[in-house]
């Protein structure tokens, strides 16, 4: 075990500026949660809990030796396997699907911490095993990163259960496969996805697929089926103009039409408030999370810390970009929480973890 | 960097970069279209009506105002229990008649001082237990949604913005007794009306409230003006579905508060509860009426209710009964009714929307609504202003007649000769738009409302004069008119005989005019005229059903039969109750022998006979109008005493038409009556072909309106030119007549002398109680059938000793009878009677 003063020397080498970005997303996020952006004070308070859980596990776990946090990603992966299992058999039926475990009288999504066990899955994979550039050696990631995808789609949970493949992929390609054969598996395994989606997929999921695509030309009457969350946020979002109406006094969203303004299109909700140049920046902010966490990445030595970053830059980069498509319909509805800002405990502790184990990978540099 | 994070971060770059490009799109390319499509969608631009201005008497009485109101429709088939449907078609029908919530409105609306004197009573120490005594209106079971800790805690908020500090509890007394329920309904309603303003105002309630104690008594006529308009604007607001968050706190969160808030009186508080109690059923969909019902009934057993509500019939037969009764079907034309009724039919059996009730008071939307919300499953309400007069009395339905009314959507006057046509621009308003459904709406234009008129009728002084009169149930055509001489400002207009239904006496009149139009041109251009009208309708399709019927029916007439129809139709209208005589001139109404003083005034003003001018009176049997009864000798004074024909066929003799014409002219005659009378043109024209010496004693052509009469009369009393107005305003300045003092002496002195002994009204019992100067007229016309009849006038003023200033100047006549002039001056005493109990300490004769 390392010695307290040790590890605490060692904080001096967090990444501070992912540290500011990462603090300027949450007090985004704090901001819109709150009564100041116009939430539900019960809904910024349970974010707030969530945030100072988050905190402290990660004051925990930055001074943690990470090879040995990733130890445990068996058992963590064998564990968020077996609650997803949990969750289809047994968990409450709400808004049409099996998501949460009612855990400690919060209700817990094990989809969210089934990214962060997969994470450190791969990582420690990358640690244990000499993964190298063929294909028998990246096959097997290719299996345990995407295993959890099937058990989260049939929730049914598009959205999350989409971000093991670019999560997956990321690794993979940072992990060192080659090229011609990746390339060949992945649009082999799109053109599978493709063909499998017209019968996987269900009907309404379908729809918000041909809305995204067809949303502009919809009638009014249309509007107000399938693609309603759409339109509204579209609206909300054309509605911002180029400064936005002020955090808190967007029309669209502050009036309630546009559902779950909160968590699956809070984007909307920044863009009308903020404008084109709030929501810019915000994409910008975004943009330099991930940036930031490549730029740990490449400069950390062990192939597990780099695949360990490279997954967690898919994760977080890949979620927000995903979002923000949704919201502006460059991408199907998907019911995708904002990192950092979204209300939705199990996101937002999920989120603020995986950062910590990027932070980890730069405070623990040279020390695996 | 690692090649392989590379790909990571031009993948994100790229993402970011096309991301920023949509937004820039959205945002700042398209962002009009969307700013346009957030405005439709937030619940669209709603029209605002603006108010049209108040009609109020001189004391500020109001008679006509706007009034937002509900019209609700049907949609059955997204009802789910008809038998509410049932019930509640039957307590609507009293429901909108509920009077504490009238006089509540009222109330708040016409003086807001006073409301908030009542709410000063609730400081009453009793307070808390009349809040404890709202709690058994919840059930045992608790079913109905109303918790039992919410009554007490809602009132104690109420107080709480009031600034009032709850009291101990201490001995109740007879106020609970007394004021029960009511108050704290009425409270409720009042406070939310009063905050509303307070919050329009930009003030907090306590302080609102304090500004209102302070008015002086001036600057409050004026404020309570402006607060109820601003009241009824926040009211508007909230009729029209512009939703306020302040007006959800003050009604509290739930519609079941805005229930108690409506001030809808409640049933007997054991078998309301009992009733509730049992009826479980009522709360299934989402329309919580039931409990309503059970309030808007007011002293209807609750149980009653509970029965009616478990019928569970959905008989269409039976519903529409009720629903008859409530669109008012039953007044209907039974042909009309009939197709009415099948329409209904239809639409039930179709499942498709159809009017339930209209004209509903804007509280009544609480019946309609659920939890928070505009609209209800099964109804749909659309909110309106209609224009409201005072309660239809026999009264009102003779200022119906004055005031006239407004086209409900053209927002037009409904009759041309009309208070409401004649200041039109002034009372017009014009609409605002309301941007609706974000919270506390967006008031794009606001209204401008239309200007108050304020009439020179004193509301009061009408009433008791139609009182005393029994206008409600005289049958014989009569007006009277009460006229201020020094301002020429109406007082009172009273005429007979009125109808309750004004609306019918008006349809029958344009019938009866339609008609007449119709035999008069048959008459003037002949049959082959009425042929090719007939034809040219009937291929056109333009004009009426009604002219095309009546051409049809009469075109192959001989002209005898069109003349005695013509006749007939004209003693129908002058038999009308849709005239108001005072002002309006059915076929005949000469003045008779009241003009006698004009032709005296004028005859010796101008020299052509001198006061002391004798011309012998003898009887003749020449033609009808040169009749007189052989008075003797007789000077000026004593032929307008007697009314001589005699004296005055001279007069008029020598002062010739042209003479006659100018004074009129001099005197007024055919000036407008601001807010009543357009300017008499034709009357000049057709009496320039009369004969002097029928005009001399008030015949051939003239015609003339009772309140011009009366106006002539204040001209003799006061020596100036004065014109009737309808209008309050200024004092006016009057020219004078230009008539030398002696004459105009002379001719009150013998205007004096007619109700002596030995004046035409001299034989009038009790009427030298009344120091008045008058003349009467009796003018006699062959009716209809060659039966002949008279006008029987008059005309005068008091008090009319010398050197006492006139106050009052009248014109009375009785139409269509065979009584004479003295006979209507019973009608003047009485009138001025009721003049002196209305205004008692003053002097009028």
């Amino acid at each position: 075990m390392v010695k307290l003063p040790d590890a605490v020397r060692r904080l001096r080498n967090l990444d501070a500026p992912l540290l500011l970005v990462s603090a300027a997303l949450l007090f985004m996020g704090w901001l819109l949660q709150s009564a100041a952006g116009g939430g539900d004070p019960a809904l910024a308070a349970s974010w707030l809990r969530w945030l100072l859980i988050g905190t402290f596990a990660s004051a925990v776990l930055v001074v943690l030796p990470l090879p040995r946090v990733l130890t445990a990603a068996p058992f963590l992966y064998g564990l968020g396997l077996s609650l997803l299992v949990v969750v289809k058999v047994a968990g409450p039926v709400i808004n049409g699907s099996q998501r949460w475990l009612p855990l400690l009288g919060r209700g817990l999504q094990p989809s969210e911490f089934m990214k962060l066990f997969t994470l450190l899955m791969l990582a420690q994979l990358y640690r244990t095993q000499r993964l190298r550039s063929e294909i028998q050696d990246w096959l097997p990631v290719l299996v345990v990163g995407l295993l959890p995808t099937g058990l989260i789609l049939v929730q049914p949970d598009l959205g999350t259960s989409v971000l093991f493949v670019p999560l997956t992929f990321a690794v993979i390609i940072v992990g060192g496969a080659r090229w011609k054969p990746l390339l060949i598996s992945s649009v082999v395994g799109l053109g599978v996805l493709f063909l499998l989606g017209g019968v996987l997929l269900e009907p309404y999921q379908k729809e918000r697929i041909a809305s995204t695509l067809h949303i502009e030309s919809m009638s009014a009457s249309q509007r107000s089926g399938a693609g309603y969350q759409l339109a509204q946020s579209l609206t909300a979002v054309g509605n911002g103009g180029t400064f936005g109406h002020g955090l808190g006094a967007g029309p669209c969203v502050q009036s309630g039409r546009l559902p779950y303004h909160h968590n699956d299109f809070i984007f909307a909700e920044i863009a009308e408030e903020l404008g084109f140049v709030g929501s810019s920046l915000f994409v910008l902010l975004e943009a330099a999370l991930v940036l930031l966490i490549c730029r740990v990445g490449a400069v950390a030595r062990p192939l597990s810390a780099r695949v360990l970053c490279a997954g967690a830059a898919a994760i977080l980069g890949a979620q927000a970009f995903a979002h923000m498509a949704v919201t502006v319909a460059l991408a199907p509805t998907k019911g995708l929480p904002l990192p950092f800002v979204s209300a939705g405990g199990s996101s937002l502790l999920v989120s603020v973890l995986v950062l910590t184990l990027v932070q980890c990978v730069s405070v623990q540099r040279g020390r695996w | 960097m690692s090649q392989r994070f590379t790909w990571i971060v031009v993948v994100t770059l790229l993402a970011a970069a096309a991301l920023i490009l949509r937004l820039h799109r959205l945002q700042v390319r398209e962002h009009e279209r969307w700013a346009d499509l957030a405005i439709d969608q937030r619940g669209g631009i709603f029209t605002l009506p603006g108010e049209r201005g108040r009609i109020l008497d001189r004391n500020g009485i109001v008679l006509a105002e706007d009034e937002a109101v509900i019209d609700v429709s049907v949609e059955p088939s997204a009802f789910r229990e008809l038998s509410v449907l049932h019930a509640l078609a039957d307590a609507l029908v009293l429901g909108s008649e509920v009077p504490d919530a009238e006089a509540v409105r009222w109330r708040c609306f016409t003086n807001p001082a006073k409301a908030v004197e009542d709410l000063s009573r609730i400081r009453a120490p009793q307070l808390e237990e009349l809040v404890l005594r709202m709690q058994p209106l919840v059930p045992p079971r608790g079913t109905l949604p109303l918790r039992a800790d919410e009554g007490p805690q809602r009132w104690k908020r109420c107080l709480r913005l009031l600034g009032v500090e709850l009291p101990q509890a201490q001995d109740r007394g007879e106020w609970i007794q007394r004021e029960g329920m009511n108050l704290a309904a009425r409270c409720g309603e009042e406070l939310k009306l009063l905050s509303d303003l307070a919050r329009v105002r930009g003030a907090d309630l306590p302080a609102f409230l304090g500004e209102l104690k302070s008015l002086s008594a001036r600057e409050e006529a004026w404020k309570q003006g402006q607060i109820r308009r601003e009241l009824r604007e926040v009211a508007a607001l909230d009729a029209f579905g512009v939703p306020s968050p302040d007006l959800e706190k003050l009604g509290g969160e739930t519609w079941r508060e805005m229930v108690c808030d409506a001030a809808l009186p409640f049933a007997d508080e054991d078998a309301a509860s009992r009733a509730l109690a049992e009826s479980d059923a009522w709360l299934s969909g989402s329309i919580a009426l039931p409990w309503a019902l059970a309030a808007a009934l007011g002293d209807r057993d609750a149980v009653e209710v509970a029965r009616l509500a478990k019928l569970g019939a959905q008989d269409p037969d039976e519903l529409l009964d009720h629903w008859a009764q409530s669109v008012g079907l039953n007044n209907m034309d039974p042909e009309l009714r009939r197709r009415r009724e099948r329409d209904l039919r239809g639409r039930w059996r179709r499942g498709r929307a159809f009017p339930f009730a209209t004209a509903l008071p804007s509280e009544a939307r609480l019946l309609f609504t659920g939890p928070g919300r505009l609209e209800s499953k099964g109804f749909r309400i659309e909110p309106r202003l209609t224009r409201r007069s005072l309660p239809a009395t026999a009264a009102t339905s003779t200022l119906g007649l004055l005031l006239g009314g407004v086209a409900r959507q053209s927002g037009e006057p409904t009759l041309a000769r009309s208070v409401e046509a004649d200041r039109h621009d002034a009372l017009r308003a014009s609409a605002g738009q309301v941007a609706s459904g974000t919270p506390g709406g967006v008031l794009l234009t606001a209204p401008r409302h239309g200007q108050d008129v304020r009439l020179s009728l004193d509301w009061d002084l009408q009433q008791a004069v139609e009182r005393a009169l029994d206008v409600a149930h005289e049958t014989e055509p009569m007006a009277l008119v009460l006229l201020d001489p020094a301002t020429g400002a109406i007082r009172a207009l009273v005429t007979a005989p009125v109808s309750k239904d004004r609306d019918a006496a008006l349809h029958a009149r344009l019938v009866l005019e339609e008609e007449r139009t119709v035999l008069r041109r048959i008459l003037g251009r002949g049959e082959g005229w009425a042929r090719q009208r007939l034809l040219a309708l009937s291929d056109s399709g333009a004009g009426s059903a009604s002219e095309a019927a009546l051409l049809e029916r009469w075109q192959g007439s001989a002209p005898l039969e069109l003349r005695r129809r013509l006749d007939g139709v004209g003693e129908a209208l002058a038999m009308s109750p849709a005239f108001h005589r005072a002002v309006d001139i059915p076929e005949h109404l000469p003045p008779g022998s009241v003009f006698k003083a004009i032709t005296v005034l004028a005859a010796i003003e101008s020299g052509k006979m001198n006061p002391e001018s004798v011309v012998e009176c003898v009887q003749t049997t020449e033609r009808a109008f040169l009749r007189c009864k052989g008075h003797g000798s007789l000077s000026a004074r004593k032929a307008l005493q007697v009314s001589c024909n005699a004296w005055c066929y001279e007069a008029g003799e020598r002062l010739g038409i042209e003479a006659f014409v100018d004074w009129f002219q001099r005197l007024g005659l055919g000036e407008p009556v601001p807010g009543l009378l357009p300017r008499e043109r034709r009357l000049f024209q057709e009496i320039a072909s009369d004969d002097a010496r029928a005009l001399a004693i008030g015949g051939g052509s003239l015609r003339i309106a009772p309140v011009r009469a009366a106006a002539l009369a204040a001209s003799l009393a006061t020596g100036l030119r004065v014109t009737a107005t309808f209008l309050h305003g200024p004092t006016p300045s009057f020219a004078p007549l230009r008539v030398g003092a002696a004459t105009l002496s002379l001719v009150r002195a013998g205007m004096r002398d007619v109700v002596l002994p030995g004046g035409t009204a001299g034989q009038v019992a009790g009427l030298q109680h009344f120091r008045i100067a008058a003349k009467t007229g009796t003018a006699d016309y062959e009716a209809s059938g060659g039966e002949r009849l008279n006008q029987a006038w008059f005309v005068g003023y008091a008090p009319a000793d010398p050197g006492e200033t006139p106050r009052i100047a009248f014109a009375a006549v009785r139409a269509h009878t065979h009584d004479k002039g003295a006979d209507a001056a019973p009608l003047v005493a009485r009138a001025l009677e009721a003049l002196a109990r209305t205004h008692p300490g003053e002097r009028w004769w």
